[in-house]
């Protein structure tokens, strides 16, 4: 259970344009091991996708080396291409092909057939038998996305590459889709996923907060949050832009970004008078104002950390 | 790679490609129809209807029949009889001045040739300078003919026929007319097939499809190689297609073999795909596919495959280039089988060459296949 199955050491890459660089990943490493569920956390443009890339053998990265089952990404990219089931952010299947003949076609493919495969995809499948006759660009985008992992998954791969799978989905679809990686993993295989949606960060076994290209905290969940040593507050009232505004002002204030329906604050000191400091924003016109004290969240602890790299504004 | 697995690979993408072609209908249509239209464009050009063409006629020999054939083309609204000559001498004045399209000839003794032996020679002299007339006039002189023959036959015992003996002046073989025809099937085809394999790959690449298929053992020749095979159905079926509007509609006349031509043509349907699906290994968008394979395929094989000008006043060096072009060897062949008739011998320097060009070009196309994504 100790073998690092996917093993990246000092990653960077660096794409090399006309008048200027983009650095897209600065010096990750990262180990995934046998039979873990290991999520990448981070928004659009953190590095995700360009890390997936590489590792998937479909990139050489600028620096660093890399392995997937013990093997080198860069100079045995055959090998790795053999064990490994990967499914890019942007749906990847043929749309003229319908849901069978797009899993036909992957089987073969990989010198294998759905028969002998059938219990590694049988949870996913039975939900698109319905419409295996439809062509895959019908499909609503949960269902494509069921077919991707399908496809993914047809060969039985040792190690699973999964870009974005559940973006655009229901969340119905997204907890099978979380369901079944988890039972991935638990049978031994190591998954690689990545996701925007902090919520699905708590159910991976270890993950790994990813932003400008850099590998801020890597860590299970729950320790991840136990990190987050700021007293950390939401906030309600009626005009919620201007309450942004408000608390963004004081200076005893670290950080305070919109969560759902409330905005999550922190603040500089653990003693800090919240109550007076609500009194005050009733005084300078705020109707409604509500705070409690609340358990920080993934996303909590991830703003904690970019607010120190960004302007506090999550810029 | 173990060969089992890499013939299941290969019918495996062999039948997603057909799929792919047979879904998108419109394109199928597209590259079934164009063709056709572009020959029939041609054909109808061709077959431009011609009237009142002004003739004349040497009546040597001024019996009831030879008036009677007189009055019979005179009678067709496509031939005009403006003038009745005496001698050669002013048949050959009347060609030089310009104003004479052809002329009838009857010898001496036309009729009394016909009741000896049944058989009357009618000999034609034409203007062939503008040879799409040339050819065209040629049927419709046959046609009134034999017109005129079955009037006569009716109720006669012994058929008689009258056969013409049509003479060609300043073009004697009849060179372009017929000669486009070869050269228009060979453009017709090289247009239809690197378009279509230009657009294979790099669509694959455009849609993100080629990314799953990196991250998989597939090998490059295996999605090079599968990519060929119904497109070349397609393009056969077209060859058939080309060559049958070319008989029946144009009124080719294919005096060769004619499966020696659709070999040399499945041949050079495979270089053409293999020259788009080159392009399509080395570019990143369908868009500069199509310019690619329209700048740098057909704007060179139009002006310099000898489709419309002679290679003969190329120089050596030039010669040699164009003839590395597999649409240059096609036309050459092609017309030699379709209208000198020559076979095996004279056409396999052509055919070995395009043997050899495609070869190299889905070498080509295996070694530059990206094994990566940049």
């Amino acid at each position: 259970m100790n073998l690092a199955m996917i093993l990246a050491e000092n990653i960077g890459m660096t794409y090399r344009q006309v008048l200027k660089e983009i650095v897209a990943l600065k010096e990750i490493s990262i180990e995934v091991k046998e039979g873990e569920v290991f999520g990448l956390i981070g928004p659009d443009g953190a590095g995700k996708s360009t890390l997936f890339r590489i590792l998937t053998t479909l990139l050489l990265p600028t620096r660093g080396r890399a392995f997937v089952g013990g093997f080198d990404v860069i100079d045995q990219y055959r090998e790795v291409r053999n064990i490994v089931g990967y499914m890019p952010g942007k749906f990847s299947l043929y749309q003229d092909l319908s849901v069978e003949e797009n899993l036909h076609f992957f089987a073969n493919v990989f010198d294998t057939t759905i028969q002998s495969n059938y219990d590694q995809i049988k949870e996913i499948y039975e939900q698109l038998a319905p419409f295996k006759n439809r062509k895959a660009g019908a499909l609503s985008g949960g269902m494509k996305q069921k077919l991707g992992l399908c496809c993914a998954l047809i060969h039985k791969p040792k190690v699973l590459f999964l870009d974005e799978p559940t973006t655009g989905v229901d969340p119905v679809s997204r907890k099978e889709f979380w369901d079944v990686l988890k039972r991935l993993g638990k049978e031994g295989m190591s998954v690689l996923v990545s996701t925007p949606y902090m919520d699905e960060a708590r159910l991976c076994d270890r993950i790994g907060l990813i932003f400008h290209g850099e590998l801020l905290a890597v860590d299970t969940p729950d320790r991840l949050i136990r990190k987050h040593d700021k007293k950390l507050v939401a906030f309600r009232a009626r005009d919620m832009y201007r309450l942004l505004r408000d608390i963004r002002e004081e200076p005893g204030v670290y950080s305070c970004f919109t969560f759902g329906d409330s905005l999550h604050t922190t603040f500089r000191e653990g003693d800090y008078p919240v109550e007076r400091f609500a009194a005050s924003l009733r005084e300078a016109g705020h109707v409604g104002v509500e705070w409690n004290e609340i358990e920080a969240g993934i996303e909590d602890y991830f703003m904690m950390l970019t607010n120190d790299i960004s302007d506090g504004t999550g810029h | 790679m173990k060969i089992r697995t890499f013939i299941d690979q290969f019918f495996a993408f062999t039948r997603k490609e057909f799929y792919h072609i047979l879904r998108d209908r419109k394109t199928l249509l597209v590259l079934v129809v164009l063709p056709i239209s572009q020959l029939l464009i041609f054909g109808f050009a061709l077959n431009s209807s011609l009237t009142e063409m002004p003739t004349a006629v040497l009546d040597m020999s001024n019996d009831r029949m030879s008036r009677q054939i007189v009055a019979e083309i005179d009678a067709s609204s496509t031939f005009k009889v403006v003038e009745r000559v005496s001698s050669m001498d002013e048949v050959d004045e009347l060609f030089k001045r310009g104003n004479l399209s052809q002329v009838f000839v009857f010898m001496p003794g036309f009729e009394k040739e016909i009741k000896r032996t049944g058989v009357g020679n009618v000999q034609v002299i034409m203007d062939a300078s503008l040879q799409i007339n040339a050819s065209t006039l040629e049927s419709y002189i046959l046609a009134t003919l034999l017109n005129y023959q079955r009037k006569i036959n009716a109720g006669r015992e012994l058929p008689i026929q009258i056969v013409p003996e049509i003479k060609m002046r300043y073009n004697p073989r009849l060179d372009s007319a017929f000669h486009f025809v070869p050269g228009v099937i060979g453009i017709v085809l090289m247009l239809v097939c690197s378009m279509m394999a230009s657009l294979a790959i790099v669509k694959e690449k455009e849609s993100g499809t080629m990314e799953v298929l990196l991250v998989s053992p597939v090998r490059p020749p295996v999605i090079v190689l599968a990519k060929l095979v119904p497109y070349l159905l397609v393009g056969m079926i077209n060859i058939v297609v080309i060559l049958l509007i070319s008989v029946t509609v144009l009124k080719v006349p294919i005096t060769g073999n004619i499966f020696l031509l659709f070999f040399i043509g499945i041949v050079f349907t495979l270089s053409s795909l293999a020259l788009g699906i080159m392009v399509s290994v080395l570019t990143k968008t369908q868009r500069s596919a199509i310019i690619i394979s329209i700048a740098g395929l057909m704007l060179p094989a139009i002006t310099l495959s000898g489709f419309i000008f002679p290679l003969d006043s190329l120089s050596l060096g030039m010669k040699v280039i164009v003839h590395l072009m597999p649409v240059t060897l096609f036309i050459s062949a092609a017309r030699n089988i379709m209208i000198k008739g020559l076979g095996m011998d004279a056409v396999y320097p052509e055919l070995f060459g395009l043997l050899a060009i495609t070869i190299v070009l889905i070498v080509i196309s295996i070694k530059c296949f990206k094994n990566r994504l940049s």
